[in-house]
């Protein structure tokens, strides 16, 4: 379940949210072009926006392709051995759990805070579902971040014994 | 300012433990906020980050993306590069010539200097070893071209600086272009002087017909740049729109051309979707450190100290490019611009620059910083597609980037050079 969720669902919400942001701002210069705008295009494609940013680093995740600087992780790796070098990734994984958490809860507080204002030109629209949306992209991130250290803790642990 | 000060050391330090980028600038921006505001560091985090991707003007750099990887994956690549061939390959340089003319042109299609040196990287470099090139050279000529990427128009950079500064985004593109031509031609002059020093072996001169052949088989795809600035500019669409357009002309000319498959569509749509996170995950983080920056009051001491010891424009501008510089070489350039355009934009205006002046230089100015080390992202992917060590890879780099800041002088000393195309569009004096 959590691995189908991983690999399937989260890549095709973040191409399915390209594929809607295309055809909605495609749809607005079409519609506007023939005198009928879409009044409520531009709303809605930042909202589509938001979650496509947040649903994409879920992806990234998964994929491995955040930006980082690995010349001393190289450097070091090559004098330490692949062993002693868990811990080190072990901590990276940590850190990252403790940025997901604190971004986390603080998403859980402004969904309830904003659970019931609505936005502009989007009717029946609540701010709110825009941080429900991209706390469920950072609980999936957490998820993958989550499962890896617990990979890496097994390793230590079996690298400890024996 | 303590509290800022130790935020930027912890930032430094995650990021060369191998902290991703985005979570070593978005954790120190935490420990900032939590020592200024206590708990509170929970929901303004939330806010701010989520707040700093919320703009429509943002969207055009996905798109921008999805245009470039479609084009890329769809054979017009290849099709630049034989233009390319076509039109320089005979000059003292040969390949050398090509790989920064064909740089030049698949700017037009993707507007990101990294997609530049991955798409066409490895296309270059495999020809230019090929054909007896020193895999060194090949590597600085392949990274050092690709930073014209983000100069000539559709370009992502100028996307999220237009959207900062509150700037046009139509003059940004057209600022760009001259800039960006500029740096070709330097970068050309340079390869031709590795090719007088006897560096590069001479290739064989093209007949006509192949000349013709391969601009009928590219010019669909050298449209894309004229129908995005021209579509801005003729105020028919916004940015974003122009971006949508954009990736609707990649895609049908993909299926005219019949190289790419549905099931190609999806891995294109993923890889975009997950570059979009990576990418805007560090102008999330960035937007929180810079909050926490513009609460402290920075950016006043900032403006009220270069207004006590800077008295002209390019006195300014040259301390920015110095800044900028060394900034580049520590920071990924767009978390470096989300974060120094706001600090630096109160003196600019006071100074009265222009802000399109202002952003091409801010953007070459950090777009360097992907070929210096430590954080020099294009140095990294270039010498891993070469196969050749950093340190190779840097002694290799330094001539062209030496062109490219004499290049990067000249546009800080002469702003009509940057501002030419703009102000005839708009019909503005020249002076």
């Amino acid at each position: 379940m959590w691995n189908t969720l991983k690999s399937h669902v989260t890549s095709a919400l973040a191409a399915s949210l390209l594929v809607i942001l295309f055809a909605a701002i495609l749809a607005q210069i079409i519609l506007r072009a023939v005198g009928h705008p879409f009044i409520w295009a531009e709303e809605f494609s930042v909202v589509g926006f938001i979650w496509l940013v947040f649903t994409g680093a879920a992806v990234a995740y998964q994929r491995t392709e955040h930006l980082d600087v690995d010349l001393l992780h190289v450097a070091m790796s090559k004098r330490l051995g692949a062993g002693r070098m868990v811990f080190w990734d072990g901590a990276i994984l940590l850190l990252q759990l403790v940025f997901l958490s604190v971004f986390g809860i603080g998403l859980v507080i402004m969904t309830r805070q904003t659970w019931s204002a609505s936005m502009g030109a989007l009717e029946g629209f609540k701010y709110g579902w825009i941080y429900l949306g991209v706390l469920v992209a950072i609980i999936i991130c957490a998820g993958i971040v989550a499962k890896r250290l617990l990979h890496a803790i097994r390793h230590m642990a079996s690298g400890a014994r024996s | 300012m303590t509290t800022l000060l130790i935020a930027f050391g912890l930032l430094f330090v995650l990021m060369c433990f191998r902290v991703p980028v985005a979570i070593s600038i978005g954790l120190s921006a935490m420990l900032a906020v939590a020592a200024e505001l206590g708990w509170k560091v929970f929901p303004v985090s939330a806010q701010v980050m989520v707040d700093g991707v919320n703009s429509f003007v943002l969207i055009a750099a996905p798109f921008f993306m999805l245009a470039g990887e479609i084009m890329n994956r769809g054979g017009l690549t290849r099709r630049i590069f034989r233009l390319a061939n076509a039109l320089v390959g005979r000059l003292p340089g040969g390949l050398g010539q090509v790989n920064v003319m064909a740089s030049m042109l698949f700017a037009g299609m993707t507007g990101s200097a990294i997609s530049d040196a991955v798409g066409l990287g490895a296309m270059e470099i495999e020809a230019m070893r090929e054909r007896g090139y020193d895999r060194k050279l090949s590597a600085a000529i392949t990274a050092a071209s690709s930073v014209i990427g983000p100069m000539i128009p559709p370009s992502v950079p100028m996307v999220i600086y237009g959207a900062l500064a509150g700037v046009s985004i139509g003059s940004l593109f057209l600022a760009g272009l001259v800039p960006g031509i500029l740096m070709g031609v330097a970068l050309m002059i340079t390869v031709a002087i590795y090719a007088k020093l006897g560096y590069c072996p001479r290739e064989e001169k093209v007949g006509r017909a192949e000349i013709f052949g391969a601009l009928r088989a590219a010019l669909p795809s050298l449209a894309l740049p004229l129908i995005v600035v021209g579509g801005i500019y003729s105020g028919f669409f916004t940015p974003t729109e122009a971006a949508v357009v954009a990736t609707a002309y990649a895609g049908v000319l993909a299926m005219l051309y019949r190289e790419i498959s549905p099931s190609d569509y999806v891995g294109i749509l993923i890889r975009v979707g997950s570059a979009t996170g990576a990418l805007f995950l560090i102008v999330a983080a960035t937007a929180l450190l810079g909050w926490i920056v513009t609460r402290s009051g920075v950016m006043i001491e900032v403006a009220l100290w270069l207004g006590a010891n800077v008295s002209s424009q390019f006195e300014l501008l040259l301390m920015v490019v110095a800044l900028c510089l060394v900034v580049g070489l520590f920071m990924e350039p767009i978390a470096a611009l989300v974060l120094l355009v706001p600090i630096l934009l109160p003196a600019v205006k006071i100074l009265q620059i222009d802000l399109v002046h202002f952003g091409i230089v801010v953007i070459l100015s950090l777009m360097i910083g992907l070929l210096t080390p430590p954080v020099g992202l294009i140095l990294f992917v270039v010498a891993r597609i070469a196969e050749i060590s950093i340190q190779q890879m840097i002694k290799a780099i330094a001539p062209f980037l030496l062109t490219l800041i004499v290049v990067l002088l000249i546009l800080t000393a002469f702003p009509a050079v940057v501002l030419v195309l703009p102000r005839l569009a708009y019909g503005l004096p020249l002076w």
